[in-house]
């Protein structure tokens, strides 16, 4: 069948027992509001937006806790709000998931403070494509630059449901739940970016999934495409691929090829605020592993400690590691006071033995990293390349095309490094 | 680190630290010892097969070859003072006993006992530890071992007949006590006179090269196909059964075949080098013209003419067509291209490049069975993929994969996302 799927899939990649028996069918449910919330005020690797207020000063829900000034560079964080009503403690910093010791503000909650509701539905505005990416923005959401005047036009833009990491299931849950809202803001965000085609893609094998949004989006500019829901075929520059046959250059941005791509999660987020003005502080996230009793896909505030959600879950330690997001390529966690980000879609507490806890032994050149590559590296010449510090030769393999989706690392018989080695050529090809 | 960590605030929850561990938190389980120990399980069957075909003596090579191997093992790390670290150790002695096991599969059952202890120990101590060790050898070991002892016991490694047990005697029969070829019409069909319990015959692949011979002086070549199909072969189910002589495992092609399914489901070998080998084969022994008297020299290609040989029908006998299921099955075919060629320190990295390999062992392989000045080389298909071997790191380079995005016109639209708001 892989060899009949090679239109709308990719070559290499693996089809896993994706763990989602449990985690698929769990309903969105919030997370009681933990009394003391540390929002970090920046979600990934960019620089932090500056905080705002002082110890001491009552917030309402959605209040700004830092701000993004005017012009400032795409690296800079969005606008920071505040999830629920709530007093500063303090200007603090804190760990992500992502980056260490982020600049962060640390709040004390109000009783019973609840995620704020997104009001009365009144249809979405009609907003030119600045106003648009000016307001995802002051909602904290950032979006890539596209579809403005004077730019070029914009062939696809391509709304993301797919999700072929293993155990998490928020795409999924929030294409079940919300499948039509999806499908409205996927045309409305098309009609303002002046998209030629809006797709969403989903993943072939949820049959009645499909066939609910197909008839969603009829009438609707929206096309609804499938594919196969091999690892890692969510990633984005084969999302790109599958539907637009475009090919993402090696290092550079779908936009450079006239393709914009989101996420079913952020793409809810910006309707939210878009029809009721509620900034992006809640995630969705699937906490799930052997640790956990329950697993629950949960919504949960901007700044809630792993450490809460661990007890709120009722996980049981001894776990052997704590991942937010993918197992193939998420680090572990440091300790419970890490916070999740909106990049976060996963919190996982797993209990078993740690399989690649094992030395590296030498390549027996099974070739199994480079023939599961999606984008075609020889991570084992560039890990051999690295080794040898000749790095210029190695940034020739083309590392910059690396989507850090760890197969190579997964496959690896001698578990070598094979990713970092990657990871290592493509910075210095990059010049980062 | 810890430090740095307990300056965050971290609501109740300092001083935890959850354990430190790098990504990625998941395996395929195909770890490199389990690889070397699927390729020693997949040569167990055709092991066993040689046990029934060839009498326990087939046991006591194989074990022979395995324990010089692994003497040979012991060697190099006394040697070098080296091993890998934790379960990877346990691979490197799997890999030894598994490349001392393939060798041994290449070996005639009646060879004397030094043949398998020089060729095992040859195999790993310099086709592996000598010439790059586990993981960048160039030359498949088993058949550095078997190139060794070709050269020193070429009268014992490739007779011009080999033994194998006949009917009634199977896997306790004296290998030793043969019957001469007359007296033989199909392993089923006959059976040989009081007290001898094994045939000695030449092999089939052997036979087959006579008809494509010019040399005048090489001994009685057929009158036609047909007489060589129906009197000098053996029945063609024999061969696949593996009631011919051979090697004692390269005979009998269920158990070949079975040991590489079983690295083909496992995920430890491709399809590629196998089906590439079986395919150039086929396809080549369908048109190797043959060197015969036929029916009318000079008319067009079909039956009539004699090209292409599949087409070949003697008698309303598909002789042709016969021809090329012996070149598949009467030889060493099955072993090398299942469990030889698809060794994967010593074949190419990309789908590609297997192509490219299985289709070079494939011609090789017939140039060295039908050329017609020294046709049926003895061990042909062993020569085809250590010649092939020499040629990976070439084929390696030459058939690497696109990487994503860098195809030569790339479609660059305006580089939108470094534009800034007007």
């Amino acid at each position: 069948m892989a060899l009949l799927n090679t239109r709308t899939s990719f070559s290499g990649g693996v089809f896993l027992d994706e763990g989602k028996s449990v985690t698929q069918h769990r309903p969105f449910a919030d997370l009681p509001t933990p009394e003391r919330l540390i929002v970090p005020l920046a979600q990934g690797n960019e620089l932090p937006a500056e905080s705002c207020v002082s110890p001491g000063q009552d917030l309402s829900a959605g209040q700004p806790l830092a701000v993004s000034p005017e012009n400032a560079s795409p690296r800079r964080s969005p606008p920071v709000h505040a999830p629920v009503a709530a007093t500063v403690v303090d200007n603090t910093f804190v760990d992500t998931p992502y980056r260490d010791r982020v600049a962060a503000v640390e709040l004390r909650t109000n009783a019973g403070a609840i995620r704020p509701q997104a009001g009365v539905p009144e249809g979405l505005p009609a907003w030119s494509a600045a106003e648009l990416l000016q307001r995802a923005r002051d909602g904290g959401i950032a979006l890539p630059e596209v579809g403005l005047p004077g730019g070029a036009r914009l062939d696809h833009l391509i709304v993301n449901g797919l999700e072929s990491e293993p155990v998490q299931a928020v795409r999924l849950r929030t294409l079940i739940e919300h499948g039509q809202a999806v499908v409205e803001t996927s045309a409305w965000l098309g009609g303002i970016l002046n998209a030629r085609r809006v797709h969403l893609i989903v993943d072939r094998a949820r049959r009645s999934l499909l066939a609910r949004l197909r008839a969603a989006a009829r009438g609707t500019p929206v096309r609804v495409v499938s594919a196969p829901n091999k690892y890692p075929q969510s990633f984005t520059p084969l999302v790109v691929r599958a539907v637009t046959r475009r090919e993402v250059p090696c290092g550079g941005q779908p936009e450079d090829i006239g393709v914009s791509t989101i996420d079913v999660c952020t793409l809810l987020a910006l309707q939210q605020a878009a029809r009721a003005g509620v900034a992006r502080t809640w995630i969705a996230v699937t906490v799930a592993g052997d640790a956990v009793p329950e697993p629950a896909n949960l919504r949960v505030p901007l700044g809630t400690t792993v450490g809460y959600i661990a007890r709120s879950v009722g996980a049981r330690p001894p776990w052997s590691r704590v991942v937010a997001g993918n197992l193939f390529a998420a680090p572990a966690l440091r300790g419970p006071g890490t916070v999740l980000t909106t990049h976060t879609s996963a919190l996982l507490f797993l209990r078993y033995a740690p399989p690649a806890v094992r030395d590296p032994v030498g390549c027996i050149r099974c070739g199994l990293c480079q023939s599961h590559c999606p984008v075609g590296i020889d991570p084992r010449a560039v890990l051999d390349l690295v080794e040898r510090r000749r790095l210029d030769e190695a940034g020739q393999r083309h590392p910059a095309a690396c989507i850090d989706c760890g197969l190579c690392d997964y496959m690896c018989p001698s578990s070598l490094p094979l990713m970092r080695a990657v990871q290592r050529s493509r910075r210095h090809a990059l010049g980062v | 680190m810890p430090s740095e960590f307990d300056s965050v605030p971290t609501g109740g929850d300092s001083g935890t630290v959850y354990p430190a561990a790098w990504p990625p938190h998941i395996h395929s389980g195909r770890y490199v010892e389990r690889f070397h120990l699927a390729f020693g399980l997949a040569a167990l069957p055709a092991l066993l097969a040689g046990c029934v075909l060839f009498s326990f003596r087939a046991l006591l090579i194989a074990s022979l070859a395995t324990a010089s191997a692994l003497a040979g093992q012991a060697l190099c790390q006394a040697v070098s003072q080296r091993s890998a670290p934790g379960p990877a150790r346990r691979g490197e002695w799997w890999h030894a006993a598994m490349l001392g096991l393939l060798f041994a599969l290449t070996l005639p059952v009646t060879v004397s006992l030094p043949v398998p202890v020089v060729g095992g120990f040859v195999a790993v101590a310099i086709g592996k530890g000598l010439l790059g060790g586990l993981g960048n050898y160039v030359w498949h070991p088993a058949l550095i071992g078997w190139a060794a002892v070709h050269l020193i016991f070429s009268g014992q490694v490739a007779p011009e007949r080999h033994a194998f047990l006949a009917r009634d005697h199977l896997l306790t029969g004296a290998i030793h006590r043969t019957a001469p070829e007359r007296d033989f019409y199909g392993f089923a069909a006959s059976r040989p006179p009081p007290g001898r319990e094994a045939w000695l015959l030449p092999r089939p692949i052997d036979t087959l090269a006579a008809c494509y011979d010019t040399r005048e002086d090489r001994g009685v070549r057929p009158a036609s196909l047909l007489q060589l199909v129906r009197d000098r072969l053996p029945p063609w189910a024999d061969t696949v059964r593996g009631h011919v002589g051979g090697g004692l495992g390269e005979t009998c092609v269920p158990a070949i075949a079975l040991g590489g399914l079983l690295l083909l489901s496992g995920g430890y070998i491709r399809w590629h080098v196998p089906v590439t080998v079986f395919a150039t084969v086929a396809v080549l022994a369908a048109v190797w013209p043959l060197q015969l008297p036929h029916a009318a020299a000079g008319a067009i290609p079909g039956p009539a003419s004699g090209w292409p040989p599949v087409l070949r029908l003697e008698e309303g006998i598909p002789v042709g067509a016969a021809v090329v299921l012996f070149h598949l099955t009467g030889g060493g075919l099955w072993l090398a291209a299942l469990l030889i060629a698809t060794d994967p320190i010593s074949t190419p990295l990309t789908d590609r490049g297997q192509w490219v390999f299985g289709i070079g062992v494939g011609l090789l392989t017939m140039v060295a069975r039908c050329n017609n000045w020294a046709p049926g080389l003895p061990g042909g298909v062993y020569w085809a993929v250590l010649g092939m071997n020499t040629l990976v790191p070439l084929i390696d380079r030459c058939t690497r994969r696109r990487v994503f995005g860098t195809r030569g016109r790339v479609r660059r639209r305006a580089a939108i996302s470094s534009r800034r708001t007007p």
